[in-house]
């Protein structure tokens, strides 16, 4: 099999996507960071933009995160929550691992919550509910039920048209 | 078409329904709809033949009744139990609970201090930016002062390179030949001829003068070129 096109084409793997733990709060709806291209001190923020965005956006598809390059002489990064609220992280000088530790703390949800938030998705699933998604796709699959109208016509006492009377047109 | 008179009757899909009593029942008169009840209004009296009616008394076994009862008995108590659970289930997960309430405060109170260790960092790191642009301003200064001072070099040794071309020209310019002294100089051009004629051997010797011949001189009164005279 050929290699993936591009530098460090790992970034577009599901396997690098899926293991993030980048999962931004709720209140988070919008990130904007900025960086030059050149220049020491904004190393950092290149480095984190290169390997850490993909994974925040794959993590996060209902947040809007976007890059401003070249525009400011420090990097810095705008976060803006749901009442409006923004936020400004200074990142000048940091390094890609201090960067990443910093929005984990302070943005994202603790892996103690994440783990929660895993287990009551697990349990919220009522085993009697049917449907789309559900081990059932309708109540007339239950031996007991009322089978099928589709297979078989239901008695005359349960259809519309006998119950409220006949048509006179 | 309105009746002034309060109908039961709708129109669904074209066709005419019966919305309430079923006892009811539309009359056309002269293309006039009104309405006929069946049933005796609840304000009349008795009518006169029922005044020695006694109606029947239903009459259920007691077992039977025994059994019915216990029966809703327990179709109700499932019933309660099945909403009583439901209702809690709501109150307990509901936005507006105590539980709910005490996880959006403590959630606020986890942001303030978030925001506040956000701050925190900001400022030292702001603190550190404000050390390095002031040690690349002096950098930039210092590099400034060098040039400035290797200019200031440069300028003085140009100068000095001048002053000395001056004052060696001045120094020529003394040999100059005046226009007075131009006679002069031509007769003592012609008494004193110079002759650039020379010729070197193989060890160095050099000869000069047109005329001159080897045998002129003693040997070791030869003049020997710079470079063999070391050896």
């Amino acid at each position: 099999m050929p290699f993936m096109k591009g530098k460090a084409p790992i970034r577009r793997t599901i396997q690098y996507l899926e293991s993030s733990r980048l999962v931004l709060r709720d209140r988070v709806k919008i990130m904007m960071i900025n960086y030059n291209v050149h220049g020491d001190h904004h190393e950092g923020a290149r480095d984190f933009v290169f390997w850490h965005l993909p994974q925040l956006q794959y993590k996060n598809p209902q947040v809007q995160v976007t890059t401003l390059k070249n525009i400011t002489p420090t990097p810095f990064m705008r976060i803006f929550f749901e009442n409006g609220e923004d936020v400004l992280v200074d990142v000048d000088s940091k390094s890609r691992t201090e960067i990443f530790d910093h929005i984990k703390k302070v943005f994202c949800k603790s892996d103690t919550k994440l783990a929660e938030e895993k287990r009551e998705a697990q349990i919220l699933d009522n085993p009697g509910n049917f449907g789309w998604g559900c081990d059932r796709q309708c109540i007339c699959e239950v031996p007991g039920q009322v089978p099928c109208p589709g297979v078989i016509p239901l008695p005359k006492f349960m259809r519309g048209k006998y119950k409220y009377g006949q048509v006179d047109e | 078409m309105f009746s002034a008179v309060k109908s039961n009757v709708v129109n669904v899909g074209r066709v005419n329904r019966l919305w309430l009593p079923l006892n009811d029942v539309t009359v056309t008169l002269a293309g006039v709809q009104s309405v006929r009840r069946t049933r005796k209004p609840l304000w009349l009296p008795p009518a006169k033949s029922k005044m020695f009616k006694i109606p029947p008394r239903k009459y259920i076994p007691e077992e039977e009744s025994r059994e019915l009862l216990r029966l809703y008995n327990n179709y109700r108590t499932q019933m309660k139990m099945i909403r009583r659970h439901l209702k809690n289930e709501v109150q307990r997960t509901a936005a507006t609970s105590e539980l709910a309430l005490q996880q959006a405060a403590e959630e606020e109170a986890e942001h303030q201090a978030l925001m506040e260790y956000n701050l925190q960092e900001n400022l030292r790191v702001a603190a550190l930016r404000g050390k390095r642009v002031q040690k690349e301003f002096e950098a930039e200064m210092a590099r400034v002062e060098a040039t400035k001072k290797y200019q200031e070099e440069k300028a003085l040794l140009a100068e000095e390179e001048a002053m000395r071309i001056i004052t060696e020209t001045q120094e020529f310019a003394k040999s100059f030949i005046k226009r007075e002294d131009l006679e002069q100089a031509i007769e003592a051009a012609i008494a004193n001829p110079v002759d650039y004629n020379f010729a070197v051997d193989n060890e160095g010797h050099v000869f000069r003068g047109r005329l001159t011949k080897p045998q002129d001189t003693d040997e070791k009164d030869w003049e020997k070129l710079p470079a063999t005279a070391m050896q």
